[in-house]
């Protein structure tokens, strides 16, 4: 393959993807987070931003959002600057999870399921037989049908975050942005809203953008996986293939030892520092 | 999902629930009767079959003089104020995402007071009583402006706003207690009593000058009432939903100040109704603007309307501002309220 058809054939993935960043400066005042970066989320695909703390991972997922304005630069929704576009005409395209997000009191879950309904009604169609449809679709797919009546603060972690989620999926949009889904919930409850997400994106080829912290899971379920490290993309692509003890060491700056997960055979980090050591042929840290 | 009301057709759509649909009714039931027999009552009583006949005017002249001319338009303005003080307290607190916030609070009604207060102290012998809700209904709008210039950092957050409405009500505070204490006594009698807030001797002229108001404000919050809901959800998700959340707050703004403004302007700085309403309102209907909208409104009517009954009847012959007794029924009430849900 020659060199032009190289970029021919780049330059085509370029346009299929639904949204991407060019020459995207973020910051905040006078502090610069994000830094001249391209980047183009794979359509159909989970795609995951891991770093450390403060890396801009999740500022960068605002800007996709058009939750942020960039500096300089552009975030590109369907080849067209987001900024140029409608916020209903963005919400109806994509929908943003933010971290932590708080219910008002009293809300019950279909209220606020109702809500993701926002972008696609008016001020007299306000539940058209589509509005009705996909809140049950969302409530039914999340498996909230059950407590649509309990009040938002009656819920545990886990079914909070689904509460959430529905909603987004109520908006019934083909790309979904979360940032830490699976913050402070117990394990089984992140398992579960990945599950959730990853059956979504198999079932209807949502293309799916989240940061999450855990690197094994974020392994797990990515498809695609961006590192980000200050303000820039360290590297991406499919998990497999980028995360080893060299990356993380870049990213994290942490030493750790890269060994296939024996479930799924992704990769898994297991970090060094200090613990016990119960078994004599473990090494601890080298 | 049973427990909402659906209407659809070609050209509308909505949906509610039901439960609250009936709380609704019911709290408007409870208005119409707080109504009747306000019109009743007073220091002659009058039937309720010869209130009835007065209203389809066919009453004899003398209880058609009192009912019409002295007991109506007062029992209307206490509804319009207390309605319009608490759709104005919802607003705000909605805007702010902060239960704890009012026109009284944020120094709105702090505005009106010192506008209104300078104007009995320094213009009214000059210009006249007429002069009054002009300036009230400026000093509050005032108000507003700084505590939104003030507040603004590259756009304005709920919590930045509160701290400095707070500061701005405190600062209107001074002002008008010091205009109060340099003025002879006889203003500030009149001061004072327009402070409590009261709708003694209301007649028609107020009514229909407070009337265009709130035909102009309730349809516009009714109109961004869905606006107001995803907002409650937080700045990034409204945004994400489709909200321009700056604009949003600043037309929300200037919302609750022409609903307090003008009913401050004709019955004085009548608090707490803005405060507790909506709270009580919360209690009643589901969490949804539209219909808190309209139930904040009948609380506020029927607190207002209620403290004036107690006002004009339990010291007879002094008549009470209204204002007095509005913290009096409310706050037992609410406490009641929220006594009653811990269970």
């Amino acid at each position: 393959m020659s060199m032009s058809e190289h970029s021919l054939a780049d330059s085509n993935i370029f346009a299929h993807s639904p949204l991407e960043s060019v020459a995207l400066s973020l910051g905040y005042e006078k502090k610069t987070i994000i830094k001249s970066l391209d980047l183009a989320i794979k359509p159909n695909q989970i795609t995951v931003l891991v770093g450390g703390n403060g890396c801009g991972k999740s500022t960068l997922l605002k800007s996709f959002a058009r939750l942020l304005k960039p500096s300089t630069g552009q975030i590109l929704l369907n080849g067209a600057d987001i900024h140029s576009l409608s916020g209903k005409d963005v919400a109806r395209k994509l929908a943003i999870l933010p971290q932590g997000p708080v219910a008002p009191e009293g809300l019950t879950v279909e209220q606020l399921v109702r809500q993701g309904r926002y972008p696609h009604q008016n001020w007299l169609q306000s539940w058209t037989e589509d509005d009705e449809r996909l809140v049950h679709k969302a409530l039914q797919d999340t498996n909230m049908t059950e407590v649509a009546n309990r009040s938002i603060d009656a819920l545990s972690g886990g079914q909070r975050q689904r509460a959430w989620i529905a909603m987004a999926l109520a908006q019934n949009t083909d790309i979904l942005l979360l940032d830490e889904p699976t913050t402070y919930l117990d394990l089984t409850h992140q398992i579960e809203i990945l599950d959730l997400l990853f059956e979504l994106n198999a079932t209807q080829k949502t293309t799916i953008l989240m940061v999450l912290h855990d690197l094994n899971l974020a392994a797990r379920y990515a498809h695609n996986m961006i590192a980000i490290k200050d303000g820039t993309v360290f590297c991406q692509g499919a998990p497999e293939a980028i995360l080893d003890h060299d990356m993380v060491k870049a990213v994290f700056d942490m030493e750790c030892h890269i060994s296939a997960d024996p479930l799924f055979g992704t990769p898994m980090c297991i970090p060094y520092g200090k613990g016990r050591k119960v078994n004599s042929q473990a090494t601890g840290h080298v | 999902m049973s427990k909402f009301f659906s209407v659809r057709h070609r050209l509308f759509s909505f949906s509610t629930p039901v439960r609250s649909l009936w709380s609704l009714l019911i709290l408007f039931a409870f208005f119409l009767s707080i109504t009747l027999f306000s019109l009743c009552l007073g220091e002659e009583f009058i039937a309720l079959p010869q209130v009835l006949q007065v209203l389809l005017s066919k009453g004899d002249q003398a209880a058609q003089f009192v009912v019409e001319t002295l007991r109506l338009p007062r029992v209307l303005m206490a509804a319009m104020v207390g309605a319009a003080l608490a759709s104005s307290g919802l607003v705000l607190q909605s805007m702010i995402r902060n239960p704890l916030a009012s026109p009284d609070i944020i120094g709105i009604t702090g505005g009106a007071s010192a506008a209104a207060v300078c104007f009995l102290s320094f213009f009214a012998t000059a210009m006249g009583m007429i002069w009054l809700p002009v300036f009230a209904i400026a000093g509050a709008l005032l108000a507003a402006l700084l505590i939104y210039a003030l507040a603004w950092n590259s756009g304005v957050t709920p919590m930045r706003l509160v701290l400095v409405g707070i500061g701005i009500s405190s600062a209107m505070g001074a002002v008008t207690t010091f205009v109060i204490a340099a003025s002879p006594l006889s203003t500030s009698i009149t001061a004072y009593i327009w402070l409590t807030g009261s709708v003694y001797g209301a007649s028609w002229v107020e009514v229909n000058a407070l009337l265009p108001w709130l035909l102009v404000s309730w349809p516009l919050a009714f109109y961004l009432a869905r606006r107001v809901n995803t907002q409650e959800l937080g700045d990034h998700l409204a945004t994400g939903l489709g909200v321009s959340v700056q604009r949003l707050r600043l037309v929300l703004l200037f919302l609750s100040v022409i609903m307090a403004a003008p009913a401050i302007a004709y019955a004085g700085a009548v608090g707490f109704v803005g405060l507790i309403a909506p709270h009580i309102a919360r209690r009643l209907v589901a969490r949804s603007f539209a219909l808190l909208l309209p139930t904040s409104a009948l609380v506020g009517a029927c607190l207002v309307m209620l403290a004036d009954l107690c006002g004009r009847l339990l010291f007879q012959p002094l008549d009470i501002p209204a204002g007095v007794f509005v913290s009096a029924i409310g706050a037992p009430f609410f406490i009641y309220l929220l006594y009653r849900q811990r269970f």
